[in-house]
């Protein structure tokens, strides 16, 4: 698949300190690619550049081909931007806004009315659409500040912690509405300091830090490099045997199992894939199972096994 | 670019039109502050009309009919003569306290109606001329001069045709039959006998101009000052869209630097155009004030005047940081300099020191501009001044703004 974004060695310095250092990464058509970290990470800085908002201090990226720094205008024709702020005029309605910025992508006339109104279902605002935007919660101001983002058709669409300050049902919506736009063939890049989201919508991921992409790669390969394995803990109504250990073993393709009573506790690199194994071995030996606990190592471990501090420090 | 520029402009219109505490600053509080402030401070009815003195000495009937004309024109106040006070006359003009005098011919009818060459004599002030009098005064004239025309070849028509009847047309008769055809006069043209005019321009020892009262002064002041406020409010606006990143997010889009900046100036500017002509209707349509006077003049300088305020509105966004930091300066800077500049009290009235630093400020030149029209009446040369001065203030202030300009 044609890569529609390549960041190459993106470097920002401000007064003599690197923002973004030598910030390098590619985004597949269709896509979506988190860029994870911490405030201050660098990644409003390596977003702000991307959408030509600011220059690179040295480095480039190209969009669909485009250069940032030679062809901004052209850049700008195939992005949709989401700020990190509601970008938006208070006093207007959210239709008046749409309509504005729409103009504003160079649309007009017919084209300009069927795409607000496009947008308005797609983040499901058309009944509220001729409310000011001051009247609407901050969950309904960002939907619309995403809107405003789908307006020129974009090929990507870079979103800068889209959700920050919103209720949890409202950042659910989003989410849910991002992955429904992905699944449909949109590319998303989406920076984000809070690790769930990123799991839930990108299929693969860059871990920033003090300016440096420290790790990136799918969510799986990251979690490997956390070195760490995934933990099944199983409590039974009935006693488990001990010639079931090395069956078990067998299953897991693991030597870390662990039988006392009626529990079991499996060290496995693949949780997921064996644990319905189990169940079935356990009902096949006639064990009832009480409750099943796994624990799988995530973003925020990866992040803390990489550079010792958690991810909102 | 154009498109985007008018969308861009059109839009900061309609965001500050839809703030209902925009719209007190913009236009409530100036109308009520200039019709408070004007009717406290006009003395004895405030008479808006252009004075114009008539020495009318014509044995005949024209002079009178000349007086007539002019007196119905309702910009213009005719302060009759006695013919012995031509000096007093040639004084006030001097004084300004007449816009200008005119003085008709004691044998100004008798030419007439034998197609002589007549002088009348039109007194005017040094560097005092109004084109608009000047044009009232030539088009009467000319008037007069086909009417008697006329007149003349109606009696000589019928006297011929009395001839050939044999019948005598009497001197009753004839008179009658001039003041007949006198009225109809319209009928006929050239070539009409011709009135010489004479303007004596007279030199003015002291300057002691028409200080304008009431609210022939609140109505351009107070305009020119909440204009100035209401373009700095744009500014604040501005600094509001630079807090919400709204002017930030328009670099995102594919829009040129240029086409924004040009787009917000432009709104500014509307913003205090209009402002402006709704505050100039209310002065002409409610308060009477005489802003019609020169239309022309009128538009320049209100060009001219906002263009600059536009120029010192988007520095003073550029300034500031906040919103409240713009608030307070948009406040403080057009309050002073608006007093300094004669927005408040005439600048006639104030010491020479502080009328050369009036001067520094744009308003002293819109206001003295715009009292030149109404007060004075006088043309559009009087004003180029103050328009070229209001210009290069436009010139530098736009320019310094587009060069210290920011969106984040």
């Amino acid at each position: 698949m044609m890569n529609i974004i390549e960041v190459k060695e993106l470097t920002k310095v401000y007064e003599g300190r690197k923002a973004v250092d030598s910030v390098s990464f590619e985004i597949k058509k269709g896509e979506a690619f988190g860029l994870l970290g911490p405030n201050g990470a660098g990644k409003t800085t390596t977003i702000s550049m991307l959408s030509c908002l600011i220059p690179p201090t040295s480095g480039d990226a190209h969009i669909e081909g485009k250069s940032i720094i030679k062809e901004p205008i052209e850049v700008k024709k195939r992005i949709g931007v989401v700020p990190q702020d509601i970008a938006l005029y208070p006093t207007l309605s959210a239709r008046e806004n749409l309509f504005f910025w729409g103009e504003m992508y160079g649309l007009s006339g017919r084209r300009l009315k069927e795409k607000v109104d496009e947008v308005l279902q797609v983040v499901g605002l058309t009944e509220r659409s001729k409310d000011r935007i001051n009247k609407y919660s901050g969950g309904m101001k960002r939907r619309i500040n995403i809107a405003v983002g789908l307006l020129p058709s974009p090929k990507l669409l870079i979103l800068d912690e889209p959700t920050v300050g919103v209720d949890p049902q409202s950042r659910t919506n989003i989410l849910e509405s991002l992955r429904k736009l992905n699944k449909g063939g949109l590319t998303i890049l989406y920076t984000s300091h809070y690790m769930e989201e990123v799991e839930f919508l990108c299929d693969r991921v860059a871990v920033m830090d003090l300016g440096k992409i420290i790790a990136q790669g799918t969510q799986n390969e990251l979690r490997l490099l956390a070195g760490k394995m995934d933990s099944l803990k199983i409590s039974t109504i009935d006693e488990v045997q001990m010639r079931l250990v090395e069956v078990i073993k067998k299953v897991s393709e693991t030597d870390e199992v662990k039988i006392a009573d009626k529990a079991i506790e499996i060290l496995t690199l693949q949780g997921r894939k064996v644990l319905p194994k189990i169940i079935e071995l356990l009902g096949n030996n006639s064990i009832r199972i009480k409750s099943v606990e796994v624990e799988e190592p995530n973003l925020e471990s990866l992040f803390l096994h990489l550079t010792g501090k958690e991810l909102r420090d | 670019m154009i498109k985007k520029v008018l969308v861009i402009a059109f839009n900061s219109l309609k965001v500050t039109f839809r703030d209902k505490g925009n719209l007190i600053w913009l236009i409530i509080m100036p109308i009520v502050w200039t019709t408070l402030i004007g009717t406290m401070s006009t003395t004895g009815g405030g008479d808006e009309k252009i004075p114009v003195g008539f020495l009318n000495s014509d044995r005949g009937i024209y002079g009178e009919v000349f007086e007539e004309i002019l007196r119905k024109e309702e910009s213009i106040k005719i302060v009759a003569m006695a013919e012995d006070d031509e000096d007093k006359m040639r004084n006030s003009v001097k004084d300004t306290k007449l816009s200008v005098g005119l003085i008709i011919p004691g044998d100004f009818s008798e030419k007439l109606k034998v197609r002589e060459q007549v002088v009348i004599e039109i007194l005017k002030s040094q560097g005092n001329s109004s084109y608009f009098l000047e044009e009232l005064i030539e088009k009467t004239a000319h008037r007069i001069s086909i009417n008697a025309l006329a007149a003349n070849f109606t009696v000589e028509k019928i006297s011929e045709r009395r001839v050939v009847l044999e019948e005598e047309v009497l001197e009753d008769e004839k008179e009658r039959i001039w003041e007949e055809a006198f009225v109809k006069a319209d009928a006929f043209f050239e070539p009409a006998p011709s009135i010489g005019i004479e303007y004596v321009v007279l030199s003015v020892e002291k300057r002691d101009e028409n200080i304008p009262i009431g609210v022939e002064a609140s109505s351009p002041g107070f305009a020119v000052m909440f204009v100035m406020m209401g373009v700095c409010f744009a500014g604040v606006a501005m600094v509001q869209e630079r807090h919400h990143k709204t002017l930030a997010r328009l670099l995102t889009t594919p829009t040129e630097k240029f086409s924004i900046i040009s787009g917000k100036m432009l709104g500014f500017f509307l913003v205090g155009f209009i402002q402006f002509m709704i505050l100039i209707l209310f002065g002409q349509l409610v308060l009477k004030v005489n802003w019609g006077n020169l239309p022309l003049g009128v538009l320049l300088l209100v060009v001219s005047y906002v263009l600059s305020v536009t120029g010192l509105g988007t520095l003073l966004s550029v300034v500031v940081r906040t919103s409240a930091q713009a608030g307070a300066f948009a406040v403080l800077i057009s309050m002073v300099t608006s007093m300094l500049g004669g927005a408040w009290w005439p600048i006639e009235i104030v010491p020479r020191f502080m009328q050369n630093i009036a001067r520094f400020t744009p308003q002293y030149w819109a206001i003295n501009g715009f009292n030149k029209i109404i007060t004075r009446g006088f043309g559009i040369t009087e004003i180029l001044p103050n328009f070229y001065v209001l210009l290069a203030i436009s010139t530098i202030s736009l320019l310094l703004a587009i060069r210290f300009f920011r969106f984040e």
